[in-house]
Order: C-alpha cells, then structure tokens, then sequence
C-alpha cells in the first residue's frame, strides 16, 4: 500500500539569526534530513524540485537514500518561519515505484525564499526522471536504467551513465559524458544553452544535430552531411542515435581526452572551407560605411547608421536598422522589424513578419511585408506598400502611391502643394482615409463592399461624385465616381467592410532634413 | 505592499464578514476594478464554497459515557440522543452578505444615474457631415438624460453603457493639452462628450466599451486603440483597459485590429492581468498573422524582463514556439529570447 | 439546564455541583470534536481530545471567568492539547503517516450524498492535510467554528496580524488544491514511466 510519509528524523536547525546571506534576503535557515526507504534495482525514481540541486548517484545498493537540505531565506524571521513552513518535502511510493517532491504554494509572498537541494542514491539499474525549475546544478552519474530530465534554468551534468538518456532545457548547458560508448539512443535538447558530449573515439553512433543560431563543431571523424541548419552524420560506422539541438547555443562532441578548442564546425568540414555567410549568425553594427555596403547573415540584427552609397542586406531573421543612406537600399529579412531612416535612392524592402518604417523613402519603391504595420513617413517617388495583415499609413505622400493590405486600415496624406497624383489604395478588411488638398485635382473612383447596407459607409467632402448602391452578392457595394476639381491622376480606393472617408483636409507638410 | 496585496489578504476576512462595512465596501469596489483580484476573489470564493463539503461527524456515543463516568460515575446514564448538532454557517447568510455588498457597490458606483425628471426627446437630427467638437464646455448638470446634447464630467456622472447602446461617431478631443483631462465624443442618440481625467473610473470604463464593441467599424476601433496609446502607454496603468484590448485581441476579425491592440498592450504599464497573459498566450498559439505572434511575444518578453512570472503554459507555448520548424524563424528567435529572460 | 446560558451553568459547576456537565458536553462537543477530528486526522486521538477537554472543563472550573465566552476557553484546552497531542515524536509519525489510513471514507460518513460530493469531501480531508499545523488550526477555527480572529489569536497564542497571515496562507494552499490547479498524491506514483 502507498504510504505518504513527510520527513520525520529530527531536524536539525542551523540556528538564526544568519547563517545564510542572499542579496535581497538577509536571514536564512537550513534544515537537513536523511532517510533509506527500500529500492528495487531496477526500480523508477521521480524527483520533482522547483528550486534547488538535485544530484542522483548510482551505487551497488538496494535501497535509496535521501538526504535533503532545505534552505530559507526572508527578509526577518517571520519570514523564513513562513518559508519553512511553505516549503513541504514528500516522498511517496515503495520499492518499485518512489517519488520525492518539493512542494512550495504558487502564489506566496516575495519576502521569503527557499530552495531544497538532494543527493540522492539509488541503485544502479534504476530509472531517474527528474523534473527541476532552477537549480544550481543536476548531476547523475553512474546510472545505466535510464535517464530523464527537465529544466529551466541551470546546468545539467551526466557523468558516466549508460542507457537512455533524454534531456530537455530551456536554459541550461547539458554536458553529456557517458561511461564508454552509448549503448541507448540519447537525446539532449535545450533552447538557449549550450551542448557537450565528450566521447571515446571508438565509440559508434549516429549524430543528428540542430543548431539554430549557434554552431555543430566537433574533432571526431564524422562522415555525413548538413541538413538545413542541421547535421547528420555517424561515427565508426553507426550504432544508437545521438540527437543534440540547440536554438541558440552551440553544439560541441568531442574526443574524450581532447580539448573543446580543437572542434571545428561541421558547415566548414562539410564544405571543405570556411562556412558560407548564409550559415553564419551574427549582429552587425558599423556606425558608417564610406561606398557600397553588402551584408548577409542567418540569425543576426544589422544596424547601420549611415552609408554613402547602396546599401544591400540580407538576414533569415532579425532586425534591420538602416540610417541614411544615399543610394538605394535593398533589405530583405526572413522576420523581424525593419526601420530605414532616410533613404536617397529607391528603395526595396520586405520582411516576412513585421513592422516596416520609412523616416523617408524620396526615391520611392517597394516595400512589403506579410504581416505588420508599415509606416512611411514621407514617399517622393512612386511607392508600392503591401502588407498581408497590418494597417499602412503614409504621413505624406509627394508622388504617386500604390497601397494594399489583407486586413486593416489605409491612411494616406498627399502633400498639400501636389495639384494632383495617382492614389491606388485597398483593403480586403479595414477603412480607407485619404486626406488631401480642398484644391487637389482627380478622377475619382471609390468603391465600398459592406455588409451592413444602411451603413454611412463613405463620407467625402467633394462634391459631385455620383454615388451608387447595388447588390453584390449578399453585400452591398456603394460606387462613388467623379472628377474633383476638373479631373486629374486616378484616385482608386476599394474598401471591404470598412469605411472610406475621402476629406479635404491635408496634414501639416513634413520637413525633411538637407542631403 | 501593494494595494492588490492588501486586498487579497483582505479576501478571508471578507468571506468570514470579519470587515467593518467600510473596509468591505472599499474591497468590494477594488475586486469590481480589478482583473487580477476579481479573478482570484472567484477562486476564493469556490474554495470556501468546497470546504462545505467536508461535512459534521457525529461524535460517537461512548465518549459522553467516559467523560461522564470520569466526572462522576452517577451520572453515566445510557445514551440519549439529544446530541445538539453544531450549526454551520448557513450558505444563506454568506451569499445575502456578498448579494448585499453587490446592490450597496452596484449603487454606489452608477451614482448620478437616476433620471430624476423625462424631459422631452429632442428630435433626432441627421448628420450629413462627421460631428465636430469646436469646443468643450464644463456643465454641471445633476442630472443626465441621454435625449439631450451635454457636455458631461465623469466625476459627476456616469452614462449608462450597461445596456449596450449603439454608438457612433467616435472622436476623441483634447482641447487643452494642459489641463490634464482628454475628452470623448459620440453619438448615442444625440451626440455626447465625456470629459475627464485619463485615471477616472467612468472614463476608464467607458474608453474599454469603446474598444470592445464588435460592431463599430474602424477606422473608429483603430483610432480608438491608438489613441488609448497615447493617453495610457506608459503612464496610467489602468488594468480595465488592459483587459478590453486583450478582449480586442481574442475576438477581432480585423487583423490590423489585432495588431494594433497587442501593440498598445505591449506598452501598458502595471501588473499583467491573467486575461491577459492568457490571450497572448492564445496570440501566439495561433494567430495567423505572424505579426500577432511577434507582438504577443514581446509584450511576454516585457513581462519576463520585469520580473513577472511566467506560468507553465506560457513556458511551454514558448518552448514549443522556439522548437517548431514551421513557425517564422525570427518569431522561433523571439521565444528563445523570452524563455532567457526567466529567473527563479 | 437547557434554558440557562453558558456563564450560568459554569456558575453552577463552579459551585460544586456537576448536574451541568451533561449539558454542556451536548453544547459543545461536536464542535470540539469535529475541530479536533479534522486537526489530528485521526478519529482515535479525537476522541480522547473531546473527553480530555471536557474533563479539564470540570476540574479546572474555576479558572473560567464568567465574562469570557466559554467556546473560546473550550477551544484553548482544545488547541492546546492537540498541539500537545502533536508534539510527542510518535505521534508526529502517525499523523504523517495516517494521512491516507484514519480518515474514514466519505462515503461512510454520509452514504446519502453523491458520489461527487464525497470525492469533494475527501479531496478537502487532503488539502487540509497538507496545510501545516498552526495554518490548520486557524483556518479550521476561522472556517468551520465562526471564529473571530480575536478568538483565534487568544486560542493560538500569538497576535491577530499573525492569524490573519495564517488564514491567508491556509486559503492560498487550499485554493490552489481545490480549485484545479495542483494534484494530490495520487499522480506521484509511477510517475516516471
């Protein structure tokens, strides 16, 4: 029958008032407890500890042996009172079957600290699954039953373990050095820390490997391949898959006995060179660049403040951050915001995710993404926007404009001292304002599909346009067309399920900086 | 310790009726303003309700019998049933305690809302043009009737949007920058200005209508949004708003709608509401607009930077996020970032 | 003896004569005894608790002054003895390990309530059960004997601000088991597998 028992051997309290300091937490206590509880050899362990080391050793015993130390910190005693009552140990299960967990309450007060740190032995042939929040270190060593662990934050350490292994990471460094060669598939995965495995060079296995951002170095003689970001390939002729991957971090397997610094990237090995700029991840900021300037990077953020000539880069995903530039600039990045300031020559942006904004686009250009806002504050020349989903809004347009977007609004500003210019704006979802000059010239033709037939759908403040309303399917589409002011450049607008408010009320001019 | 703190602590006292009635009155109207305390006063309260489940023992029979034959042999008679049975709290007076305190806030919060004289509807004039506000006039009426044009303090009067009226017309105005009060006006059925200061519960509440009505087209909803930014980004935290723009993030169709409103989220200040938190959560799960998930997760990213927990399912959406081949790689970027950001 | 106040039936015992002692035991014994109950989680110990306190009642008499309220003296002498009762290394043992075995079932408690309201029974037994000892008492006294915290604080021994903290933390412990948010111990066996 399960049993739950709380720790009961006498407690031995460290006595206050301070024994253990902390930045913010002035008192503390620790409390250690020691207990055996009967194991199987090949019996299964669970650990489950939010804050605090964990270590798990295997040994020639049958029987698990735990030893605890709970430590408290607060801000008076009151508080580290609170937090050793807050703070539960339990173990429950039998010999087939034992867990130890730390229980502390999800909201409580900040005054108060505690982590519980165990060394824990157990058989051998046991089977480990530990589950930490953050912990100075989790190290198992010596076990060949199996190993399970997941964490946030703090490095993970397995020391001569055989048998399956699996660990997954937000945060922490794994370092895997098994007891010979693996002999079970092992699989090590951490988002932003780093990987090492340190192998005998007979050993034989196959290597898959991911790497985001970071990079897949070793000093063994692997023979495979890049895959993507990615690596395959198998060492003595294969055996037990070894899957390492890392989002941010680097990926390093190594020969037992060798040094780190030996390692060389598998994207270099493979292409028998360094590896290529597309592959590399790096920020790059260079505060001015006299002539062209031309950059690519996988993971990486490029800013740069100003170039005097064109300017062409290229990320798979980051920021882009150009300042003034006085050729033409060519941006393209897999995701990620891009904020040109004031560009001379035309421009041509995209990014596949985010905002897009433009200090001054005086040449025109392209610029599109397929989701997020853009934002240009002044366009000279012809200008193409498109967003897959994001409002646009031009602050002032001084020449032809050419806007569209899926789902959300237009808002276009012609400059007040332009008689006349085409205006090409439409919205599959959203609203349309074009505020121009009471003497701005054009021919009208403004479209509204709505569901809402009795809806005041377009306002405008020029009159003469002929309005029409009609069926169109199941939805109502309102037609104004016209010449204002005697005629001039094509004025489109196409709006669905939104307004189109169409006003002679320019905004105040935008100033732009001499060259 | 903060006031959301001291409230909650105040939750068990509230539930035992161990306040004084002002006390209780002022938890009551802060668990009505507040997400966070009214979501965790819902979680008290069904708590207390399921410790009634933990029904009486009867207290066995022999235990008289031993007392008594202890104190004074004589005494130990055979057992009579006449055991007085302890009688619980009756749910009852809980619930008419809570009833009461809801009609006393109720009342006290729609203060200024009774018409006290109908005056006659003047007639419903068409507008051809949008309505302008030239100019923002301070009338103290006492009394508010939404069948006249007024000029109306938050302070003194609250409209009554708890029926839902349509409105329309939306324009914000800020005649005097300097004066520390923003102004609001629409159609209801004539047209309304609201005046007061951005911290006023009124225009608090009725700036979060604004923002949640489904039916109003933009450019209203966006410039609503936008205009929330300006007034609130950054300075007043006012957690009402909050919660309509995570609303406006959870339901809009419009993905520039969606867009904008987790833009302003990003900027508000103060705590994050669990509504909140959770329709970023929901953003990023599965918004199809990349630029959607990119937002929610660097309004996450805030959270994180400021110290604020992030739950487990924050943390495992955004391991999930930075692991899956098919999400855009800066978002996958993004979320690697934000799970960096977590401390113990 | 069943239309006179506490005061005045302690005024009779005090004079010597125990006619009284029956009826205040009627009074209050399911309340000491349900206190007691749901603090040792063990039927046994309750018992002899509610007879120890009783007991005391009688010989200590005189040490009740009549203008307190006799429920508040009663469980003084109740608290006390059961922290007493917990104190003794043995009994420590039993009161962690008992935790799953002397609570009686639900269902023989009340064999008319649904299955549902008995699963809510016990899943409450465990969740008071893992609050710590002075949490239990205050919330126990708090929730189910209407205590003030006034009361509390002069059963417990310690200052109002110090009940209200033990209250607040009893409620968060509890929410969190009772609202959904975390498991018993039931999840903690084969875990790993």
């Amino acid at each position: 029958m399960n049993r739950i028992a709380r720790f009961t051997v006498a407690a031995i309290l460290l006595g206050l008032p301070v024994i253990l300091t902390a930045a913010d937490f002035t008192l503390g206590a620790a409390q250690v407890w020691q207990k055996e509880y009967p194991f199987d050899a090949n019996g299964s362990l669970w650990v489950e500890n939010p804050n605090g080391a964990v270590e798990v050793i295997g040994a020639d015993q049958n029987v698990i042996s735990i030893s605890a130390e709970k430590i408290t910190r607060g801000l008076d005693e009151a508080s580290v009172e609170e937090g050793r009552e807050q703070t539960a140990l339990y173990v429950a299960g039998d010999s087939r079957n034992r867990s130890v967990r730390t229980v502390v309450p999800s909201i409580r007060s900040g005054r108060w600290s505690s982590a519980v740190n165990y060394v824990l032995r157990v058989p051998r042939g046991a089977t480990v699954k530990i589950d930490s929040g953050s912990a100075d270190r989790i190290r198992v060593t010596n076990l060949t039953g199996g190993v399970s662990v997941r964490n946030i934050n703090g490095p993970i350490l397995l020391e001569g373990d055989s048998g399956p292994v699996s660990v997954d990471s937000v945060n922490g460094t794994i370092v895997y050095t098994p007891s010979g060669a693996p002999s079970a598939d092992v699989k090590l995965s951490t988002i932003n820390g780093h990987i090492q495995i340190y192998v005998e060079p007979e050993a034989r296995f196959q290597w898959v490997a991911e790497a985001l951002k970071g990079d897949l170095l070793t000093n063994l003689p692997m023979h495979g391949r890049l895959a993507g970001s990615g690596y395959r390939g198998v060492l003595n002729g294969g055996g037990p898959t070894l899957t390492t991957a890392t989002a941010m971090g680097n990926v390093f397997l190594i020969r037992k006995g060798a040094r780190i610094t030996d390692a060389r990237s598998v994207r270099a090995l493979e292409s028998g060179g360094p590896p290529a700029a597309a592959l590399l991840s790096r920020d790059i900021y260079i505060p001015n660049v006299d002539g062209n300037f031309e950059y690519q990077t996988n993971i990486g953020n490029i800013r740069v403040p100003e170039v005097h000539g064109d300017a062409r880069v290229e990320t798979a995903a980051g920021e882009v951050h150009l300042g003034r530039i006085f050729g033409s600039a060519t941006v393209r990045s897999g995701g990620g915001p891009l904020e040109l300031g004031d560009i001379f020559g035309v421009i041509s942006a995209y990014t596949k995710a985010g905002d897009i904004l433009v200090q001054a686009a005086r040449a025109g250009g392209e610029v599109s993404t397929d989701g997020g806002i853009i934002r240009v504050i002044y366009a000279g020349g012809t200008s193409r926007l498109h967003s897959g989903g994001g409002d646009i809004i031009v602050r002032q347009a001084s020449g032809p404009i050419f806007a569209d977007t899926r789902s959300g609004d237009v808002t276009i500003n012609v400059d007040a001292t332009l008689r006349t210019t085409a205006v090409n704006a439409k919205t599959n979802q959203g609203s349309i304002v074009l505020n121009v000059s009471p003497k701005f010239a054009a021919d009208v033709d403004i479209t509204i599909l709505t569901s809402d037939p009795d809806a005041h759908t377009l306002r405008t403040d020029f009159p003469g346009l002929q309005v029409r309303r009609e069926l169109a399917g199941n939805r109502t589409r309102v037609r104004a067309t016209g010449k204002i002011n005697g005629g001039g450049e094509k004025v489109e607008l196409y709006a669905e399920e939104g307004v189109i408010l169409f006003t002679a009320n320019p905004a105040r001019p935008v100033r732009l900086a001499q060259p | 310790m903060g006031e959301c703190d001291s409230m909650r602590e105040s939750m068990p006292l509230l539930l035992t009726e161990s306040l004084d009635a002002a006390s209780r009155e002022r938890t009551h109207l802060h668990i009505e303003s507040c997400d966070v305390c009214h979501d965790e006063w819902s979680a008290y309260r069904d708590t207390w309700r399921m410790m009634d489940e933990l029904s009486e023992v009867d207290v066995p029979a022999r235990v008289k019998q031993q007392f008594l034959a202890r104190i004074d042999p004589a005494q130990a008679a055979p057992v009579r049933n006449n055991v007085v049975p302890f009688h619980r709290r009756s749910a009852a007076r809980w619930l008419a305690q809570a009833a009461a305190v809801v009609i006393v806030a109720g009342g006290a919060f729609y203060a200024g809302h009774q018409v006290q004289q109908q005056r006659p509807p003047l007639p419903v004039q068409a507008f051809r043009e949008p309505a302008r506000v030239t100019g923002v006039t301070n009338i103290q009426p006492a009394k508010f009737s939404l069948a006249e044009t007024r000029v109306l303090g938050t302070d003194a009067l609250s409209p009554n949007i708890e029926g839902r009226p349509n409105i329309d017309n939306v324009q914000f105005v800020d005649s005097d920058p300097s004066d520390g009060t923003i102004g609001l006006a629409f159609d209801m059925t004539s047209h309304v200005t609201v005046t007061g200061s951005p911290k006023d519960k009124s225009m608090v509440r009725l700036l979060s209508y604004v923002l949640e009505r489904q039916d109003n087209i933009s450019p209203s909803r966006s410039q609503a949004i936008d205009w929330v930014r300006q007034m609130y980004a950054n300075q007043n935290a006012e957690p009402e708003i909050a919660t309509a723009l995570a609303k406006v993030l959870r339901s809009e169709e419009h993905e520039g709608v969606r867009i904008q409103a987790v833009d302003t989220l990003k900027t508000l200040p103060g705590k994050t509401a669990s509504s909140t938190r959770d329709a970023l959560i929901d953003a990023l799960k599965s918004d199809p607009n990349p630029a959607v998930r990119l937002k929610a997760i660097e309004a996450l990213i805030k959270m994180a930077s400021n110290g604020e927990q992030l739950d487990d399912e924050a943390v495992n959406t955004l391991r999930k996020k930075a692991g899956e081949e098919a999400e855009n790689l800066y978002v996958r970027v993004k979320a690697a970032e934000a799970l960096s950001k977590i401390r113990p | 003896m069943k239309h006179l106040s506490d005061q005045e039936l302690m005024r009779i015992v005090q004079a010597g004569d125990l006619s009284p002692a029956s009826e205040i035991y009627d009074r209050y014994s399911g309340r000491i005894y349900n206190f007691a109950f749901r603090f040792l989680k063990n039927a046994e110990a309750a018992e002899d608790a509610t007879q120890e306190v009783f007991v005391k009642m009688i010989k200590y008499a005189n040490q009740f002054h009549g203008d307190a309220k006799l429920s508040t003296w009663l469980f003084s002498i109740t608290a006390n003895w059961c922290r007493d009762y917990l104190r003794k290394a043995d009994n420590k043992a039993k009161e962690a390990e008992d935790v799953l075995i002397s609570l009686p079932a639900p269902s023989e408690l009340s064999p008319d309530r649904t299955l549902e309201q008995r699963e809510d029974a016990a899943r409450v037994q465990r969740a008071l059960g893992a609050l710590t000892p002075e949490q239990r008492e205050a919330i126990l006294l708090s929730r189910y004997q209407g205590l003030s915290y006034a009361e509390i604080a002069q059963i417990a021994g310690c200052s109002e601000g110090a009940v209200k903290t033990r209250v607040f933390r009893a409620m968060e412990t509890l929410k969190k088991a009772l609202t959904g948010e975390a498991r018993g111990g039931d999840r903690w066996v084969n875990a790993i597998r």
